[in-house]
């Protein structure tokens, strides 16, 4: 942003004129990134979700760990190996990923959603914050959200299946690539709700079907040949597989591709992003 | 009794479960479809369970399991939007006694149930399931474990005071129960301690005895299951009658 904008930001608060009032202080200068700003909008998306941990973090991790449990006493044993590993051990990265993905979905959704249906919204927009800023501050708290949860998740069901680390490096990466994807996705999905249904609907028929049909707990492998070659048009799936890739040391991709599939898509996202938000869409009406 | 008065409304709770399709209709079905499709890529070549075809047990077991999520929201969620908007006095001022209340519910949420049910059911066909052995036991377990999950879902209601512990108790409590009751899995699968407590859980009885109907063949005596079920209801529905009539948490 140029410093020529930030200038004009400022200016709309309050228009150089030379009637200005004693004894007030003089409008904030915004530089070029609005830091106070945009670090109080995370601080609030991040508290948000953190004040209700029980619903936020705690019900999402036991949901896996139920899934978990349901997976390994029907099948425990009962199907051949993943890839060299055991089925439980192939079974609980995907699980932590999906979780994540969902909950970082469910961040920044839910948050906008509320808050235009509250009328709070306003609060958000009135303030000097770009475009840019309103999309780095949901996108962080979806993101934040969704790696809290992943790794609640991951330190629950390690007692029960201890999975080794091959690569932290490329779990980190996939967690956040995945994660944000979600978060911008979620943002897209709360500007467009106008009410809870709305993004039930969203949640019950995009996200669910997406992230228990992209490998969440299988090798694209079992797929029959036309649904391997949808799969690999589905970012779910390289998400899910670069990240259970970077614990048991390989996938059914290489990682680089699932990178540059990742960050080519968190590109565009972020761009469409900005545009909804410069826009008004759904927002300034 | 005031007949009027209980089927208006059991017509009001019913004809409720059936606007809201777009979630309550079709969301159930789809997370089956999900499970059902998932398992079926992993497991197609699975060992039996409990001397039935892997598929054919998960696929009888995903019906009961949606009758009884499906009961439990239609009592559970309606009272609690009631009290949540203020609208529940429209139900206690008039002359409705406390019996007809409870069994204007369990009657919506029979029908929810049973409506799910059968729709589960057809969804399921292309994954085993063909036309039930014993139909009328199938109908007979569904009713009996829709209004025991009904009744159910009338007391949760009545104890939370916000959507945070109505969602709460189906998270922690009421889903965990449900999936571990044998809907995905034998019972013989849990360590001893769990099957002992799975043997005294109402829950175990109806989906067994939904895949008893439905498949012919089940892991419990179905005559036994009936009768812990039946006494289930009886007891739940005895606290419920007293809450109701005390008005606890409806009447403050």
């Amino acid at each position: 942003m140029a410093a020529g904008a930030s200038v004009a930001r400022v200016n709309k608060l309050s228009p150089p004129s030379a009637t200005k009032p004693r004894g007030f202080a003089p409008p904030r200068r915004v530089g070029v990134v609005n830091w106070i700003g945009l670090g109080t909008l995370i601080r609030r998306e991040v508290n948000r979700f953190l004040k209700v941990f029980s619903q936020t973090i705690a019900a999402p991790v036991i949901t896996s760990l139920l899934y978990l449990a349901v997976f390994i006493l029907a099948l425990g044993g009962n199907v051949p190996q993943v890839g060299g590993v055991s089925f439980a051990e192939f079974i609980a990265p995907g699980l932590v990923m999906m979780t994540m993905l969902t909950q970082a979905f469910a961040n920044t959704s839910s948050s906008l959603m509320i808050a235009k249906m509250q009328g709070n919204i306003i609060d958000v927009l009135m303030p000097p914050l770009s475009e840019v800023e309103l999309a780095l501050a949901y996108s962080a708290g979806g993101v934040i959200r969704g790696l809290v949860v992943g790794l609640a998740t991951a330190l629950a069901v390690w007692p029960f299946v201890p999975f080794g680390l091959a690569n932290p490096l490329l779990v980190l990466f996939h967690a956040v690539a995945g994660c944000l994807m979600m978060a911008l996705v979620g943002i897209f999905s709360g500007i467009w709700a106008e009410k809870f249904d709305h993004i039930a609907a969203v949640t019950n028929f995009v996200i669910m079907p997406l992230s228990f049909l992209s490998g969440t707990f299988y090798s694209i492998t079992r797929l029959p040949e036309p649904l391997q070659v949808v799969a690999h048009f589905d970012p779910f799936f390289f998400a899910i597989d670069g990240f259970r890739a970077g614990f048991l040391g390989h996938g059914d991709v290489a990682p680089w591709i699932g990178i540059v599939v990742l960050v080519s898509i968190n590109l565009i996202l972020f761009w469409l992003c900005l545009r909804l938000f410069a826009s008004g869409y759904r927002l300034k009406a | 009794m005031h007949w009027r008065g209980l089927g208006a409304l059991y017509a009001r709770e019913a004809s409720r479960a059936v606007k809201l399709w777009a979630i309550t209709f079709l969301g159930p079905p789809l997370r089956v479809l999900l499970f059902a499709s998932v398992f079926t890529l992993i497991a197609a070549d699975a060992q039996p369970m409990a001397g039935l075809p892997f598929m054919h047990f998960l696929a009888a077991g995903l019906v009961a399991s949606a009758v009884l999520e499906k009961a439990f929201e239609a009592t559970g969620f309606s009272i609690l939007v009631d009290r949540m908007e203020g609208i529940i006095r429209d139900i206690l001022v008039p002359p409705l006694a406390a019996f007809e209340l409870m069994l204007a519910y369990v009657l919506s949420a029979i029908t929810a149930g049973l409506g799910i049910g059968v729709l589960v059911f057809a969804i399921l066909v292309p994954f085993g399931l063909a036309w039930p052995q014993r139909p009328l036991a199938a109908l007979g377990f569904a009713a009996l474990g829709a209004a025991l999950a009904g009744l159910c879902g009338i007391l949760a209601a009545l104890w939370s005071d916000k959507w945070d512990r109505m969602s709460m108790v189906q998270t922690f409590i009421y889903t965990p129960v449900l999936f571990l009751s044998g809907v995905f899995f034998s019972i013989e699968r849990l360590p001893p301690a769990l099957q002992a407590v799975a043997r005294l859980n109402p829950l175990f009885y109806v989906i067994d005895g939904v895949r008893f109907g439905l498949l012919g063949r089940g892991e419990a005596d179905p005559l036994l299951g009936a009768l812990v079920i039946a006494a289930s209801i009886l007891l739940l529905g005895a606290l419920c009658l007293r809450l109701l009539a005390i008005g606890y948490q409806l009447k403050s």
